[in-house]
């Protein structure tokens, strides 16, 4: 009987959402397959005349040092700002976990940064971190001397700025969820242990750690799998420079898509990137069902 | 590809017959600029080419509203206020102005060439754009328009020339967008500097004639944090190039060989590429990340004491609200005696120009607009817009105008037709974008110190090598007599 | 130390250690809420301005009334007024987002009673947001335009819906697991259907989850900007292609103005996300957490 109400529900909802899904998939996938394996630069004739190229393109792209170094800057960027997201929104969650007053306020202006769009944060920033602007002024006066540093301007600054700006957009993000996880914790381990005689820093890291593991290991995947393809905010701040010091992937993906008018050249790109990222989401996932199933045998369902 | 190589085959021989005529036309259209009349009788009466493209207009017996993509800031004055002019006298007017920023332009037209569009009737975008558009099959030819029109199409020396694509015109031009030089009168003519700079370099202190003379000034001029000696731009997707192929042209260089082999490792690109480096000691240290949003407000409160930059940029920097106001000197950019002689070249980009895109609603009606916006009287209101700044001087008519030479002062003015006269393109071809894009990163990359200006030369050889087998040389080779027909024939202005 | 001592020691030291990320926070909203009311000689100063003197609703004004005002200052406002964009961004992120949620609600529903979808189909679909938008955006363009789709709301809800889609799945499937089975047997047993027991039993358990789900959705939709510019043109246009139109000029950075706009194209998100931000404290655990 149930089973036949779930063929019955299968029948009726899967149509509903799988005929909008393919109905954009499956052309797009069948576009791309074509265009990577095909050479075609949009201005030179029609796509349908393009030549018949095998695997050149990924040939190109796996070649190019262009294309390993932005997606290595990719991968530092995604990695050092997911890490620092997370220590941040950690600590921040943890702190606020017991009611106190004024924790409301906090609250809500902790979740702000996270609901302006991209492009507005890039402009804001780009006011602040002028060479002569806010930022400096601020840090002078904190110092107590003169600070002058060229945010945008030199290497090691400039990548430290769009990750700084990152962190400050997505921290609200990690900071939700870990407030999530830390208020609903199981009271029962933690009584347990301290009826032991466990330290706080003991239970801290035996007990409450571990039963977090689940959230913190999700929060990293999502956040790092979405600053992966983070695109606005340093364009529209450094556009790659100085030099080509912040030019990520998705920033050389737009060039060589929007600039170039490469659309095999893209096609390709986005496989190797798409394979790389599905490898890393697929490990993390394993990672994630190992902790949930670690959950579902300790506290049933 | 075999299709798009047949259609090429076309526009060369069209191209090849108009070419002969176009030449020379051209030839003298620049040798004696107030000619250009166009050639051949106008078939639309009328006394100016206003009325002509007032009455070209009311002869369509459909009357449409046109759809145009441009920036708000090039669009909401007097353009706005000529196209609802037009619409009282003709019932074609403007429909929608949809507002793009001249930076996401190239994308948006793109995308529309792609997807064989009709959203948009006219487009504002780059001139540099034109070969790549025409290519995509996007582009309305405006020769025979321009024949029954009767249409005067001119500039200051060879600038308008971007416009055309094979003996073909596609566009005309709104926004000149040239380059001049200018330099802080005040410490320019101050006599305690003067003398300390004979005493230092034993010549007297006089205005850049070579980029040697420009560097030179600039380093003397430079005492920071509160004063730099130059301030051009040199961060990726700010037209970076410009300066450079401004400079390897006035040393007699060319970025490719007859055969579309690049020719940038050669003496003319290494001066080019060590004067372009020696700005950054300089310079402020942000100028390598800078657009000209943060530039402008820079010079303009006196960080610096000179720049090569586009001539609208110096009239804010003379605004009465400035802190600098009325203190600049304009001339003339420097050259260069590397050839042998002394030759000066400065450039026009992005010369954003009304396109017309051939699957519009109404390809005629979008020209008698596009018209009469563009004749000498209207491009002149245009340009002399008090509310905008953004439409740059470029026709002869404009030099003469009152309140364009109240709006620029006289001698930057006299500065620009100067310019004008010996004014450059981009690269020219199709696949402009991807051409700048590789030098821009690479001259950004020396810029910065991450590689040295010999490997930023070669190695933008090797990337523009492997363009040119994509695109195809031979296609190319053809279209480099059309990138070099946009050049002076004149080494020096006319008027001294 | 008494006890109470070491409370308000660590009280104290709770308050600084938010309060130095609250002001980190906090200084960039205000330094853009300050510039969107400062003139427009106030923008970019050395030293920086950080009191807007005087206070000034110009901004607001050239920017989304279309007033041609600070006519020295040039560069006048958009063709398109903001109103038309806010508007089209509130049917289109909204009808989008509201779309995504159904779907997904009703879809992370069979796959948490029936199992519809194999566990590697949910990863499949999540792997759907992996993709770049900035490479598909030709063949999505192409596509869209042989079958007449650019440039119209329709077109660009169904990218929306789709690329979010996996997001709403996997969110709401968490809450609905938390949902014992048995409650939805008795309804059942009272001759209740399938949608009805979603609706009226299901539904009211995992509200504060639906919402939540909404709200993230919201703000991807919302800030979307490619697709937008390249899928618009005269019928349509959203608050993130206006916004980017002021990138630069031969003018000085128009800074007012482009904070007036942000601080505009912010204001519906933030007034949402507060008055749902309870429920956003439930939203993101993705079946992680015993509650």
């Amino acid at each position: 009987m149930a089973r036949r109400k779930g063929r019955r529900y299968k029948w009726t909802i899967l149509p509903m959402v799988s005929v909008p899904i393919l109905f954009l998939v499956v052309p797009i996938i069948f576009f791309q397959v074509y265009f990577s394996l095909h050479q075609w630069t949009a201005y030179l004739g029609e796509w349908w005349q393009a030549d018949f190229v095998g695997l050149d393109n990924f040939r190109d792209v796996l070649g190019e040092s262009r294309f390993y170094l932005s997606f290595l800057r990719s991968l530092i960027f995604a990695g050092s700002s997911t890490v620092l997201c997370l220590v941040i929104g950690f600590t921040l969650a943890y702190l606020m976990r017991d009611p106190f007053p004024g924790r409301s306020v906090f609250y809500l202006l902790f979740i702000t940064p996270m609901l302006i769009v991209p492009v507005a944060i890039g402009y804001d920033f780009e006011m602040l971190l002028v060479q002569k602007g806010p930022l400096n002024q601020l840090l002078s006066w904190l110092a107590g001397r003169e600070i002058q540093v060229a945010w945008f301007a030199e290497a090691v600054p400039a990548f430290v700025s769009i990750i700084f700006i990152e962190v400050w957009n997505w921290t609200p993000f990690v900071f939700i969820l870990m407030l999530a996880g830390i208020t609903s914790m199981p009271k029962e381990p933690i009584e347990a242990a301290r009826v032991l005689g466990a330290s706080p820093v003991q239970i801290f890291f035996h007990v409450q750690i571990p039963l977090l593991r689940p959230v913190i290991v999700l929060a990293l995947i999502l956040r790092f799998l979405e600053a992966l393809g983070e695109y606005p905010k340093v364009w529209s701040l450094t556009r790659g420079g100085p030099g080509s010091y912040t030019e990520t992937m998705p920033v050389y993906l737009f060039i060589t898509s929007w600039e170039h008018f490469n659309i095999s050249k893209g096609a390709a790109m986005s496989y190797v990137v798409l394979l790389v990222v599905a490898a890393i989401v697929y490990l993390c996932i394993r990672l994630l069902v190992r902790e949930k199933r670690t959950l579902e045998m300790l506290y049933g369902r | 590809m075999k299709r798009w190589r047949e259609d090429r085959r076309e526009i060369d021989r069209r191209a090849f017959l108009k070419t002969a005529g176009a030449v020379g036309a051209v030839a003298a259209a620049q040798r004696y600029p107030h000619l250009g009349v166009a050639w051949g009788a106008s078939k639309v009466s009328g006394e100016t080419p206003e009325e002509r493209a007032i009455n070209g207009a009311k002869a369509l017996k459909k009357k449409v509203d046109l759809n145009i993509a441009i920036w708000g800031q090039y669009y909401n004055g007097k353009m706005r206020e000529l196209a609802e002019e037009f619409k009282e006298k003709t019932g074609i007017g403007i429909g929608t102005a949809v507002d793009i920023a001249i930076f996401q332009m190239p994308q948006r037209v793109m995308a529309e060439a792609v997807a064989r569009g009709k959203a948009f009737d006219i487009v504002h975008v780059s001139a540099a754009m034109i070969p790549t558009l025409a290519n995509a099959g996007f582009l309305q030819p405006l020769n025979k328009f321009m024949e029954r029109g009767g249409m005067i199409y001119r500039s200051v020396g060879p600038a308008v020339q971007q416009t055309h694509y094979h003996g073909e015109n596609y566009g005309f031009v709104t926004d000149g967008n040239i380059l001049a030089t200018a330099l802080r009168k005040d410490l320019f003519e101050n006599p305690e500097e003067r003398k300390r700079f004979e005493d230092k370099h034993g010549k007297p202190l006089k205005w850049p004639e070579t980029w040697d003379d420009y560097f030179e000034l600039a380093k003397f001029f430079t005492r920071p944090p509160d004063l730099y000696g130059v301030s051009d731009l040199r961060s990726r997707k700010w037209s970076a190039p410009i300066w450079f192929l401004m400079m390897l042209y006035a040393n007699g260089g060319f970025p490719f060989a007859d055969d579309m082999t690049p020719t940038l490792y050669n003496d003319a690109g290494r001066k080019a590429m060590e004067w372009y480096v020696s700005a950054r000691p300089s310079s402020a240290k942000e100028i390598s990340i800078w657009g000209t949003t943060q530039n402008i407000p820079f010079v303009a409160g006196g960080g610096a004491f000179m720049w090569t930059y586009w001539t609208g940029a110096f009239g804010v920097a003379n605004r009465a609200d400035s802190k600098t106001t009325g203190r600049w000197m304009y001339g003339v950019v420097p050259g260069s005696r590397a050839s042998g002689r002394l030759i000066k070249r400065s450039i026009s980009e992005p010369v954003v120009s009304l396109v017309i895109n051939r699957r519009g609603q109404n390809p005629e009606a979008a020209y008698w607009l596009s018209q009469y916006w563009s004749t000498p009287k209207h491009s002149a209101d245009i340009v002399a817009d008090p509310k905008l700044q953004f439409h740059d001087a470029w026709a002869p008519e404009h030099m003469t105008d009152e309140r364009i030479v109240k709006k620029y002062t006289s001698q930057g003015i006299e500065a620009t037709e100067k310019c004008l006269e010996i004014t450059t393109p981009p690269i020219l071809l199709p696949g402009f974008l991807e051409f700048h894009d590789y030098l821009d990163k690479n001259l950004a990359d020396a810029f910065v110190g991450t590689i040295s200006g010999d490997e930023a030369l070669k190695k933008t050889e090797g990337e523009w090598r492997d363009l040119i087998k994509r695109v195809g040389a031979k296609v190319l080779t053809k279209d480099l007599a059309n990138y070099k027909a946009a050049f002076p024939k004149i080494d020096l202005p006319t008027k001294a | 130390m008494t006890k109470a001592a070491k409370r308000r020691l660590r009280s104290i030291g709770r308050y600084a250690a938010l309060g130095v990320w609250l002001a980190i926070v906090a200084f960039p909203l205000l330094w853009a809420l300050m510039t969107s009311f400062k003139p427009p000689y106030q923008w970019f100063t050395w030293p920086p301005t950080w009191i807007a003197n005087p206070f000034t609703l110009n901004n607001y004004r050239v920017v989304w009334l279309g007033e041609l005002l600070d006519t020295q200052y040039v560069q006048s406002a958009s063709i398109q007024t903001p109103f038309f964009a806010l508007v089209n961004s509130i049917i289109i992120a909204g009808t989008s987002t509201l779309l995504s949620v159904i779907l997904g609600v009703l879809l992370a529903y069979g796959v948490s009673r029936y199992g519809i979808l194999s566990e590697r189909s949910l990863f499949r679909l999540l792997i759907l947001r992996m993709v770049p938008p900035i490479v598909v955006a030709v063949p999505v363009v192409i596509y869209y335009s042989t079958l007449g789709l650019s440039d119209t709301y329709l077109g660009l809800i169904i990218i929306y819906v789709v690329t979010t889609l996996p997001y709403s799945v996997w969110m709401t499937k968490s809450f609905i697991d938390e949902v014992p089975v048995e409650m939805e047997q008795s309804a059942e047993l009272l001759g209740a259907s399938r949608l009805r027991t979603i609706w009226e039993v299901v539904f009211p358990l995992i509200r504060s989850g639906v919402v939540a789900t909404f709200m993230f959705i919201l703000i991807l939709t919302w800030s979307e900007y490619l697709m937008a510019l390249l899928l618009s043109a005269t019928n349509i246009s959203t608050l993130p292609v206006q916004l980017n139109k002021y990138e630069g000029s031969t003018e000085g950075r128009l800074y007012g103005w482009q904070q007036a706009l942000s601080i505009g194209v912010t204001v519906p998100l933030i007034v949402i996300g507060y008055a749902i931000h309870k429920h956003l404290v439930r939203g993101f655990s993705f079946g992680m957490l015993k509650r």
